[in-house]
């Protein structure tokens, strides 16, 4: 146990590839690159699909931002609607640990 | 060559685990699907196991193609449940895992409703175990609530095939259909088990109460029958559509705000189930093609996100998404394979969910059903972000919670690569898979048009995500929980029988007062009269009784005399 609380702590200390303040930079603009590149795809392939609608330009593309945008814009009004407190069916069980304690191998 | 039906392996390795070693038990949890699955490739297609009672014909064990790739699945997630679940020293899990893993694969192979009734039963009571074994109060509540439904179905499917036989003379497991009441209550026995819109919410309470182990055990098997007995029965029922297309688009709105990462899982299944099920609704044979590849490919990827979520679970001793963050630095493994996971079940090209799910949509465009297909993309979007995002992103990433753990157990690293493997390899060589479906296959995944339209909806889901996180619109990860239709008995039905019950209660407990207070005063009477030492039964002086005698004589000469 000691030996894992003291790894535990050289883990704590480390830096980790993700803190750096570039990767995130890094994969955000990967992720935009990606997505203009895949947006400007479609003026340069005959798409087989089986709508009009799907031969729009980037339809996919908007169509997914917006559905994403759509989904959680509207969870996140519904909340105010559903969300309780955390105990309001029930409490924390105090033992609710009881069996990820009981069985380490 | 053979023709033991794979479930009896199961139910006897159940039966003698209990009296089995800690040691030995868990290797026989690892034996009974491998050697169940040998079993069940030499068997021959046909039906085998007929046995008649009472006149019924009963089908104990038919093998086809449709029943051979749930059969073929359910061995592969009952392994790798084992795998996973090797350090358990619990009988009580490790049977029940058994019994209820052998009798979904008995229910798969039966070929009458009756035998499909047992086996639906025991899945319904050997599973409840896997929930109850967390020992907690809640966990107790949430299986008995489980319970109820899972018997309720039965039950229900308990009636129906008992009219369908008084209609028809037969029990015969085939296509049923929506023209008679005895269909109707199958179809609806069958739609609770796979959790339709309304009669979803046992699902979203049972599996995240149930142990780290217990709840990837039942993601694979009590929704998945479901999904199968509905395309047995009610391939091409053009409801299923509809009901389909609710069922990939409500949960996603629930699995955005939940905090229970585990119970976003459960919404996520109920998501995936849905377009299952307007695979059958469509009733093509690529339609049907697309249910069976999807249950297929669903059951490894979901298993896997379930996994890793147990392991994080089980290292960390909680799951929720408000408590979590930064684990990727104590669990890589464990991150990797979610994030596989989560690439298979958006379906990203090169994983499992892209040569399933489009087969179901592109059978839905085909068909012209131009709605359902647009609620399918968005529903499309809507797995990109509960389970491809914000799975991997609250629980590995996000802010760092400060919490520092060991990477998962070994054994639970190598189930999770073991599904890991099984998405890749399914989604790079997708022939495999094709070539065990019901129909000849004739589609072909990897277009240019495909890959690149998926990756568009995909990857402008993921942009949606970094824009509605970077201007803090996304919603924030809170504790609480969200009200659903269990409010409607957990709480609803509750406050009406609550009180029918108290005052139920209080009546019949003043009504026994009163007969009490009654009894008490009555003897009260008796005691005083006739009790002992009672003036009726005080031994009195015989000279009394003489005078007593002579008073009455008296007053009766006087009364004669006037």
């Amino acid at each position: 146990m000691n030996q894992n609380t003291e790894s535990n702590k050289d883990q704590a200390d480390k830096t980790y590839w993700l803190d750096k303040p570039g990767t995130l930079r890094l994969i955000i603009a990967v992720l935009i690159i990606s997505c203009i590149a895949l947006f400007a795809v479609d003026f340069f392939y005959h798409k087989h699909v089986h709508y009009e609608f799907e031969q729009w330009y980037g339809f996919y593309a908007w169509y997914g931002f917006l559905s994403y945008c759509l989904i959680v814009l509207s969870a996140k009004q519904m909340r105010k609607l559903i969300g309780r407190k955390e105990d309001y069916y029930e409490s924390e069980d105090p033992d609710s640990n009881y069996e990820i304690d009981n069985d380490q191998p | 060559m053979t023709s033991l039906n794979p479930a009896v392996i199961f139910l006897l390795a159940g039966l003698f685990a209990p009296f089995a070693s800690d040691a030995a038990r868990r290797y026989i949890a690892l034996a009974a699907p491998v050697i169940g699955l040998v079993v069940l490739l030499l068997t021959d297609f046909g039906n085998h196991g007929a046995v008649e009672i009472f006149n019924l014909q009963l089908v104990t064990y038919r093998l086809d193609k449709l029943a051979f790739v749930w059969a073929l699945i359910f061995h592969i997630a009952a392994f790798i449940g084992a795998l996973y679940a090797f350090h358990l020293k619990d009988a009580t899990q490790q049977t029940a895992a058994l019994l209820y893993q052998g009798a979904a694969i008995g229910a798969v192979l039966a070929g009458d409703l009756l035998s499909l009734f047992i086996w639906w039963e025991i899945t319904a009571i050997a599973s409840v175990f896997l929930i109850w074994a967390r020992k907690t109060d809640r966990a107790y509540r949430a299986g008995m609530r489980y319970l109820m439904i899972q018997i309720g179905s039965g039950v229900i499917l308990l009636t129906g095939l008992l009219i369908y036989f008084n209609q028809t003379g037969s029990i015969e497991f085939g296509a049923i259909g929506l023209e008679s009441l005895a269909g109707w209550l199958i179809f609806i026995a069958f739609g609770i088990k796979c959790a339709f819109p309304l009669l979803h919410n046992w699902l979203q309470d049972a599996y995240p109460e149930a142990t780290v182990t217990g709840t990837v055990i039942l993601s694979a098997f009590t929704t998945k029958l479901a999904v199968y007995a509905l395309a047995r029965g009610y391939a091409g029922t053009e409801i299923l559509i509809w009901i389909g297309a609710v069922m990939t688009a409500f949960p996603i709105f629930f699995a955005v705000i939940e905090n229970d990462l585990r119970k976003v899982l459960s919404y996520s299944l109920n998501n995936q189930l849905g377009f299952m099920v307007v695979g059958i609704g469509i009733g093509t044979e690529m339609a049907l093609n697309g249910t069976a590849a999807h249950a297929f490919s669903h059951i490894l990827y979901k298993a896997l996100l379930f996994m890793s979520m147990g392991a994080v679970l089980y290292r960390v001793k909680t799951i929720k998404a408000s408590e979590l963050g930064g684990l990727y630095k104590s669990m890589p493994w464990t991150t990797v394979f979610c994030i596989i996971g989560s690439l298979s079940i958006s379906a990203f090209p090169l994983f499992s969910g892209f040569i399933s799910k489009s087969m179901i949509l592109t059978a839905a465009a085909v068909e012209h059903h131009t709605i359902v297909f647009l609620v399918l993309l968005l529903a499309s979007a809507g797995v990109m972000d509960h389970s491809g995002i914000k799975i991997p992103f609250f629980a590995f990433f996000a802010h760092d919670s400060g919490k520092r753990c060991e990477e998962a157990p070994k054994h639970m690293l190598w189930a999770m690569g073991l599904a890991a493997f099984l998405c890749i390899a399914i989604g790079v060589y997708p022939q495999a898979l094709y070539n065990i479906l019901p129909y000849p296959v004739d589609y072909a995944p990897y277009t240019a048009t495909h890959v690149i339209t998926q990756l568009q909806l995909l990857l402008f889901s993921a942009l949606a995500f970094v824009f509605l996180f970077k201007t803090g619109l996304y919603p924030p990860e809170i504790r609480s929980v969200n009200l659903d239709t269990d409010w409607l008995y957990r709480k609803a039905a509750a406050a009406v029988l609550l009180p029918i019950s108290a005052l139920t209660g209080r009546t019949t407990a003043g009504l026994f007062a009163a007969i009490a207070n009654l009894k008490e005063k009555t003897l009260g009477v008796l005691d005083k009269t006739v009790g002992p030492g009672a003036w009726l039964s005080r031994s009195v002086d015989s000279s009394n009784m003489v005078v007593l005698t002579m008073g009455s004589l008296l007053i009766f000469l006087l009364l004669y005399l006037f």
